[in-house]
């Protein structure tokens, strides 16, 4: 047994034996928020309806990039060290199981994962690697890398079209999106977008993209069979940094997270406006929306919360703290068995 | 990857070593050198750097490797190669080559060198139309054209009021990619990231940039959209660099430093 491999087993070992600081029970129905916190090295899992924290699983490293399976029964983190070059046993995807709120599996993911993506039938896991330039194919239950392909230069934001064509890396200092078939892990093409290309995300269609640039200030819509860029946003008169995107389940909203100005847009994709700005907490990066997209929930790493919006009233109603330095944020419904 | 340098081929192997004791063997840049990945490649971005022979210039040329190095990576993904050519001010014979326009002519240059140089490619790049960018010539020895700009802001350029100094860019900046940048140079030159480092980095990547967006690595056509005003470009900074319309300075974040060595630390951020 190498070190590194006996390394990675007494970190799961530790992360298996650490029990969640908090674990009051939630009924059936609720809509929980799991946020990652990457300077407390967590994630808090907050009730929604009860707008309170209901439990801290502590994962022993950095943790960012998070994901909910699609049966929403389980919980992907990217999980990393503090060095984004150095791969050791800290680099890995998390599985949580979102009934125990424990950790059930450890899944190496090369060095530095900082987003992820899961495939629609939940099988796979794709993660971007920064550090190598590469965005890495997982397969789940036999936790292989499937496939490896080289996109640009610091890969960040990943996301999987819904119809399971595509899978697409944006890549901030290429100020690319590498467009990945899905099947085949080959890249068919590259979009050259606004400056430093964050997240992405598909329209329920598949038909478009979405990605935002930090340093552009933009949201840039690509139409995926043309291969090109339709149209390119300014959001916050250029100086929002815009990071997190979700689109809305029927695909007439995109909403966008600003972190310079914490505010998340909300964007009409099909006439390419904004049609609202609405105030958040401080640095909003990750974003979520519910499976009905009537709550959005933001994850604000400057002033340690996340803020929770009806997306009908298009204001925050609520406000709940969170660990340190929230990151990401994914929702799922206590006992969904869809 | 193969590089060329005057009469003889150098593997990549050559170019490491090349690398990490260029203040030592500075005369070896008197030859031009290539990086090239031209296979399967429609277009080529032609980065020119011009510099004297002083060790100051060392990291200069680090940056400038580093940062064509990656603007191959990313030109490969979209079917465009990059190389970097270096002359050295004291190689008469490839200089006058340079100003003559000679084949292949650059997309753009970079010039870091003594004031009859400097004043001598800028006047031949204006001719060609094709964008110089002062990277460390001495002040005003590049005269005012529609092509020249420059890597050092207007703050930069005087002197600080106090005992810190302004500077570029610094080794312990972490944050919108910093953190990456400094850790790829430190890893590719066993050395820490300076202003002149990330200067020379800076250019590769806008001159990829620009290519892209201009969809073309003629010079002429590259400096038309430059000259638009309307780019903007990405240095690590957290902010959108730009050339300042009147004067062609580079607009960015200056940083405040102070102590030497390991004892450096940034105390300020100076927005543009």
């Amino acid at each position: 047994m190498t070190t590194v491999r006996l390394a990675r087993l007494i970190a799961l070992a530790a992360a298996l034996l650490l029990a969640p600081r908090a674990g009051a029970q939630v009924s059936r129905g609720t809509l929980l928020a799991f946020v990652t916190n990457e300077a407390s090295n967590d994630v808090s899992v907050v009730d929604l309806d009860a707008r309170r924290v209901v439990a801290t699983i502590p994962l022993g490293g950095r943790a960012r990039g998070v994901q909910a399976a699609p049966g929403g029964r389980t919980i992907y983190v990217a999980v990393s060290d503090a060095s984004p070059t150095v791969e050791t046993s800290v680099d890995a995807i998390v599985a949580i199981d979102v009934a125990t709120r424990k950790i059930t599996a450890r899944i190496e993911a090369g060095s530095d994962p900082e987003q992820l993506a899961l495939s629609v039938d939940g099988r796979r896991i794709f993660a971007a690697n920064e550090d190598a330039g590469t965005a890495t194919a997982i397969e789940i239950a036999t936790r292989r890398t499937i496939s490896s392909a080289v996109v640009g230069i610091e890969p960040e934001g990943v996301a999987a079209s819904p119809d399971g064509r595509w899978v697409f890396v944006t890549a901030e200092t290429s100020n690319s999106v590498s467009m990945i078939d899905a099947r085949t892990a080959k890249v068919l093409g590259n979009v050259l977008v606004d400056i430093r290309p964050r997240a992405v995300a598909f329209s329920p269609d598949s038909r478009r993209a979405y990605v935002t640039a930090e340093i552009g200030g933009s949201v840039t819509l690509i139409d995926v069979r043309k291969r090109t860029v339709a149209t390119t946003l300014p959001l916050e008169s250029g100086g929002g940094k815009p990071v997190g995107v979700v689109v809305s389940p029927d695909g007439s909203r995109v909403w966008v997270a600003n972190g310079a100005t914490g505010r998340v847009s909300v964007v009409d994709p099909d006439a390419a406006r904004v049609l609202a700005t609405i105030p958040v907490g401080r640095r909003p990066w990750g974003i979520a929306l519910s499976r009905d997209g009537g709550t959005l929930v933001t994850a604000n790493g400057m002033s340690n919360d996340i803020s929770i919006i009806d997306t009908k009233a298009m204001r925050e109603v609520g406000r709940v703290t969170v660990g340190s330095r929230p990151w990401g944020v994914a929702i799922v419904r206590a006992g969904d068995t869809r | 990857m193969s590089i060329t340098a005057g009469n003889g081929t150098l593997t990549h192997r050559s170019l490491n070593v090349y690398g990490s004791s260029i203040t030592g063997h500075l005369p070896v840049i008197q030859l031009a050198l290539i990086l090239a990945a031209l296979q399967g490649a429609s277009d080529t971005l032609r980065l020119t750097l011009v510099v004297d022979d002083t060790s100051s210039r060392a990291t200069l040329v680090h940056g400038a490797t580093l940062g064509a190095e990656e603007a191959m990576r990313t030109g490969r993904l979209f079917g465009t190669a990059a190389t970097l050519r270096m002359v050295s001010a004291h190689d008469s014979a490839r200089l006058d080559l340079l100003v003559r326009g000679g084949v292949p002519r650059a997309s753009m240059i970079l010039l870091a060198a003594d004031s009859a140089t400097c004043a001598k490619v800028a006047a031949a790049a204006a001719l060609q139309q094709v964008a110089v960018f002062d990277a460390g010539c001495p002040v005003h020895s590049v005269p005012a054209a529609p092509n020249a700009y420059s890597l050092v802001s207007r703050a930069s350029a005087s002197a600080p009021s106090d005992s810190a100094r302004l500077e570029l860019w610094h080794w312990s900046l972490d944050r919108f990619g910093g953190e990456q940048l400094n850790q790829r140079y430190q890893r590719r030159f066993g050395e820490r990231m300076d202003s002149r480092a990330w200067s020379g980095w800076f250019a590769a990547k806008m001159g990829l940039d620009l290519a892209l967006r201009a969809h073309s690595t003629d010079g002429a056509t590259m400096l038309r959209l430059l000259s638009s005003g309307r780019q903007q470009f990405d240095g690590q900074k957290g902010r959108p660099l730009y050339f300042a319309p009147d004067d062609h300075r580079l607009v960015q974040p200056l940083y405040r430093v102070v102590g030497r060595g390991d004892d450096e630390r940034v105390i300020a951020e100076i927005a543009p």
